[in-house]
Order: C-alpha cells, then sequence, then structure tokens
C-alpha cells in the first residue's frame, strides 16, 4: 500500500458565493511502485486531489493514508507535515515558476535544505539531481532566471528530486515542452520507477499514459469514473472528449480485426511494435 | 490567506450591490464625514455612535457582508488600539470632560477621560472599516474604476489624465485576485520543497523571500504581455471611446441618497445645537461621579 483515498471531498471557497466542489466522495487506492496516471477533463479535480496526497490541502471529509501518515479530515492539523512532504515530492504545473535564487545549484538545494541538511550535502545532493536531469555543470552557478523554459522545467524538477522522496507527483511535467525534454523527463521518471520509486503522473496525453503507466485513474466533475488498467479505459469506449486514444492502440486493434492479435505482447509504443514485428519476420 | 481578501468583492444580488457606484461612493463619504464629527458631549457622542452602528449593522445585513470578515480584520488592530491609548494617556490635557482619576503611576495621573477618547476613536475607526467594506465587497472593481472616472472628468478640462489614471486603478484592481491566487500557487510550491511559513524567524524569512521573487517576476512577466497585448490592439489612452457598461442612476439610488442625505443633515443640525449648547448634564460623568472613583 502507498496511498489510500477514502470517500474524500472537498470545496474551494466554502460558506462563501464561489463555493465550488471540486472533490466528490473520492475513493482510490495506488500500489506501491507502480506508475499511475490520473487524466480528466480539465477542471475535474486533479489537481486537487494530489495536492492532498502531500498534506498542502486538507480533505474535507474521509481520510487518506500515505504510507505511514495519516491525513484525517477530522483532524485539525496534519501531523508531521513536514516528513510528509518529504516522503511525498509533488512537482506542481508549470513549476519554472517557483525558481527564485540567485544561482541554479542554490536554488536546487532550497528543498534538502529546508529538510534540515547541512549546506554541503545539500549542494551535493543538487549538483546529483541536477545531472539526473541532464543539466551539466556549466550551468550550475548562472542565474535560473536566464534558462529557457525546457530548462527551467528541468532545474524545477531537480529541486523536487533533490528532496529525495520516496513518492514522486507530476503534475503535467510535459506540458509545453519540445519532443526531446519530454522525452527525456519521461525517461528519467521511468528510471526513477525501477529504482522503487512511486510514481503518479497527471497528464492530457493519452500515448503517454498507455506508454507508461500500469494504472489509470480517470476524474470525472470531481468523482472517479474510471479505475484500472490503462488498456481497459480504452476498451470501455467511454464517452468523453477528454480521452483520447492513442494512436498505437489504435492501430494494434486495426491489426487484431485484420487477424494479428499481439495483445499478449504488451505493446505500449511504435519502438516496442517495430521489434516485435521484426522478430516474428526473423522466425 | 484570509485576512488578504479583506473586502474582495462577494458576488451576491442585494439592493446594495445594485446601487449605482457613484452614487455609493458619495454616500459613503458623507457617512464618513458624518461619523467624525465631533460633539461636545460625551452622551450625544455616545448615542449618535450608537445610531451609526445599527444604521452600518442594518446596511451590512441588507448587503451580506460577512461581519466575521471584519471582525477577523479588526484582530490586527489591536497595536493601534495601544498607540492610541498611550498617546492619550501621557499627552497632558488640561480640560477633561470626565475628571476622576483612574489611577496614578508614579505620581504621574491617569485619567479615565483618556480612555474614552481612544476608546471613541477605535470605535470610529471601525465604522469607517466596516463602510469601506460594504463599499469594496458590493461594488465591482470595473465600476468603482468607472465611477471615480466619472469624478475626475471635470478635471480632464484641465488637461488631468483622468482616463489614464481611472484605467491603471482599473487594471491594479483587476489583478489583484489574480495576484492572490499566484501567491497561493508559489506557496503552495514552496511549501512542496520543504519552505515553513510560520514557524522560526529565519525559516520564516527564507520562506517569504522564495514567495517574493517568483511573485515579482511573474507580475512583471505578467504587466510586459499585458502592455504589448494592448499595444498591438492599438490601445490609445487619448482616443474617444465609449463605454460597454453604463452606469444609470435608479430610482432606489435616489431612495439611498434621499435616506443617507436625510439622516446626514439631521446629524448637521445637531452638531450646530451641541456647538451653541453651553452646559447640560453628561450622563457619563455622572455616572462616574457617583461611583466615586
Ligand atoms: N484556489 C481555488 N479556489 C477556488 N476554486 C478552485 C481553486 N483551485 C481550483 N478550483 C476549482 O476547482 C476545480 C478543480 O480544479 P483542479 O485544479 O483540481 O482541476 P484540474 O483537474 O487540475 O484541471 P487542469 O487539467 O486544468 O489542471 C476547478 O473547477 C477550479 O475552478
Ligand atoms: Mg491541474
Amino acid at each position: 500500500m502507498s496511498i489510500k483515498v477514502e470517500n474524500v471531498s472537498f470545496t474551494y471557497s466554502k460558506k462563501t458565493p464561489n463555493s465550488y466542489e471540486a472533490l466528490h466522495n473520492v475513493s482510490l487506492e495506488i500500489k506501491k511502485n507502480s506508475i499511475t496516471g490520473i487524466v480528466g477533463h480539465t477542471g475535474s479535480g486533479k489537481s486537487t486531489l494530489v495536492q492532498m496526497f502531500n498534506g498542502l490541502l486538507k480533505p474535507e471529509t474521509g481520510t487518506i493514508t500515505v504510507d505511514d501518515f495519516v491525513i484525517d479530515s477530522k483532524q485539525k492539523k496534519i501531523k508531521n507535515v513536514k516528513q510528509l512532504r518529504k516522503h511525498v515530492g509533488l512537482v506542481f504545473q508549470f513549476p519554472e515558476y517557483q525558481l527564485f535564487d540567485e544561482t541554479v545549484e542554490k536554488d536546487v538545494s532550497f528543498g534538502p535544505k529546508n529538510f534540515g541538511m547541512n549546506n554541503i550535502d545539500a549542494l551535493n545532493k543538487a549538483h546529483e539531481a541536477l545531472a539526473m536531469m541532464g543539466i551539466d555543470e556549466t550551468y550550475y552557478k548562472r542565474s535560473p532566471f536566464e534558462l529557457s523554459g525546457g530548462e527551467k522545467r528541468k532545474v524545477a524538477l531537480a529541486g523536487i528530486l533533490a528532496i529525495d522522496p520516496d513518492i514522486l507527483i507530476l503534475d503535467e511535467p510535459t506540458a509545453g515542452l519540445d519532443p526531446k525534454s519530454s522525452l527525456e523527463v519521461l525517461t528519467l521518471v521511468e528510471k526513477l520507477h525501477e529504482q522503487g520509486k512511486t510514481i503518479v503522473i497527471i497528464t492530457h496525453d493519452m500515448d503517454l499514459l498507455f506508454r507508461y503507466c500500469d494504472h489509470v485513474v480517470l476524474l470525472k466533475d470531481g468523482n472517479v469514473a474510471f479505475d484500472g488498467k490503462p488498456e481497459n479505459l480504452f476498451q470501455k469506449n467511454i464517452d468523453d472528449l477528454s480521452i483520447d486514444v492513442p494512436k498505437i492502440y489504435q492501430f494494434l486493434d486495426i491489426l487484431k480485426k485484420k487477424g494479428l492479435d499481439l495483445s499478449k505482447e504488451n505493446i505500449r509504443s511504435v519502438d516496442e511494435l517495430v521489434k516485435v514485428l521484426t522478430e516474428r519476420r526473423k522466425k | 490567506m484570509d485576512n488578504l481578501t479583506f473586502g474582495r468583492y462577494s458576488p451576491y444580488n442585494t439592493v446594495v450591490h445594485k446601487l449605482d457606484p457613484r452614487n455609493k461612493i458619495f454616500l459613503m463619504i458623507l457617512f464618513m464625514v458624518g461619523i467624525f464629527f465631533q460633539f461636545k458631549l460625551w452622551s450625544v457622542s455616545l448615542i449618535m455612535s450608537g445610531v451609526y452602528l445599527i444604521i452600518l449593522i442594518i446596511i451590512m445585513l441588507l448587503s451580506r457582508v460577512s461581519f466575521v470578515q471584519l471582525f477577523k480584520s479588526l484582530g490586527s488592530m489591536w497595536l493601534m488600539v495601544v498607540f492610541l491609548l498611550l498617546i492619550y494617556i501621557f499627552i497632558p490635557t488640561t480640560t477633561h470632560k470626565i475628571e476622576p482619576e483612574a489611577f496614578k503611576i508614579f505620581n504621574y495621573a491617569v485619567y479615565w477621560d483618556s480612555f474614552c477618547r481612544a476608546g471613541y476613536i477605535i470605535l470610529r475607526l471601525v465604522m469607517m472599516l466596516s463602510l469601506t467594506m460594504i463599499l469594496t465587497s458590493t461594488t465591482k472593481p470595473m465600476d468603482m474604476t468607472y465611477a471615480f472616472e466619472w469624478y475626475m472628468t471635470p478635471l480632464k478640462l484641465i488637461r488631468f489624465p483622468a482616463h489614464e489614471i481611472a484605467m491603471t486603478l482599473s487594471i491594479a484592481l483587476r489583478f489583484i485576485p489574480t495576484l492572490l491566487d499566484e501567491t497561493n500557487r508559489i506557496m503552495k510550491a514552496q511549501e512542496s520543497r520543504g519552505a515553513d511559513f510560520s514557524h522560526g524567524i529565519g525559516r520564516r524569512f527564507r520562506a517569504i523571500i522564495s514567495l517574493m521573487i517568483p511573485l515579482f517576476v511573474s507580475a512583471i512577466d505578467r504587466s510586459e504581455e499585458l502592455a504589448n497585448a494592448m499595444e498591438v490592439r492599438g490601445y490609445d489612452p487619448r482616443a474617444k471611446r465609449t463605454k460597454y457598461r453604463l452606469l444609470r442612476f435608479h430610482f432606489k439610488d435616489l431612495l439611498a441618497f434621499v435616506l443617507i442625505g436625510c439622516i446626514f443633515a439631521g446629524i448637521i443640525t445637531l452638531f450646530v445645537f451641541d456647538q451653541q449648547s453651553t452646559g447640560g448634564i453628561d450622563i457619563l460623568q455622572v455616572i462616574f461621579n457617583v461611583k466615586g472613583f
């Protein structure tokens, strides 16, 4: 068990004329060492949901259990918030807007320092995280404000990686990135997953979802509309404009109809399809 | 976050919301002037304050302004209360409307009078505060700037940049909620990185820096974008323009005007009488004397 959400509701601006119920009685479970995709229309409550996982928002009703941490709506204050935030790293939508320090390395070491590391250790951690993101030493002493959008995004991501959380939540990590940078980010996410981290990705990109996730949650107007395997989501023919069946899935479907059933191969991308097909031909 | 939202426009649809903003601003100023008339006798001041309070409460109920919010913002006024009290205690006055001494600190006499004066000032400030709150939470920022522009129109004759000022004001007002949302977002992002906004001075300072810098950067970016967007659409501050929303003076405006006007006239009459009167029995004075301080 990693994250367990039970009957959680949340209302913004409660008791005002602008009050808006963003989540309604949501229950779901995210398993340890999985890559879970959260999808849904804009405004369906995805960001609201994940902000509860690290204690930024407190549920109005219900309980969230994150490993040893329990967040209960009845508690006045969430216990051990700081440790919870060290445990669950949340990368916001457009994280480049959170950069503030004079140099890239100082900015990335902000997190580790906040969680009690001394300067030298924090800088080492920052260098490690920046290296993971493919940002080399020439950048360390530069101001984060002179970087390009993609580079800023990577630095901001490194800022969370440097904290070394066990659960990593990414809110639309590839939005607005060029294909090369998004591939780099996703490859890194896959690597972190292999190292044993639990990953949650919010995305609108169904190809990404199909390629990387082993579990998907579809939110619709603050309710869970689907919870299960990605391939089942596309089979279900859910009438939702935010679901755009991935090209590769459509292609496999057509192949199947023409008599070539590859569903046992667990193909998730064009590369994998090419590999399987060439192998078959050799045989 | 909560105290930042003081006086934020709340979209109800009450009578007060529907009043013409020009009228509302004028009546608010009238009311404020009324509040600041100083009467000779404590008892008259007290009774009048009571009357103002009742009127204010009625208006607040009518316009559905939140009392909770008002009280919350009052919480931050305690420093001023202490300051005012000290001023009134240590600035010697020869005439005390209420004579008896309260107590002595090292032979320095402290009079009840000081407390009453400080209290009276605070009371009036609170009333001013609630008036402003009524205005801002029942009037759309845009309407407010239209009203300001309308009041400044005569100044255009002497080449006063009324439109430019109104435009600047309306943009500033328009972006307050956006900046608040942005603040909220960046705060959360930094809290995810372990920033601590509530414990320890050093930590708090660092956390606030990590909030302020991205906030300024995004505000500057935004203003540049906005300026460019206005430029490409050919915005010219000196051009003659028509309005999308016309301000209209309705019957209810007249009603409100007459009502507040009458009250104001009453206050002035009372004030004139009060200034002419020479004696009279002050209730408060009597109470304090009888108790025999
Ligand atoms: N701070 C806030 N105050 C009031 N309402 C909010 C706030 N944040 C979000 N909402 C509302 O709650 C709803 C859910 O918002 P949320 O950010 O969770 O959506 P989302 O699924 O992440 O959408 P997107 O895909 O656009 O990021 C939206 O309708 C939004 O208008
Ligand atoms: Mg979102």
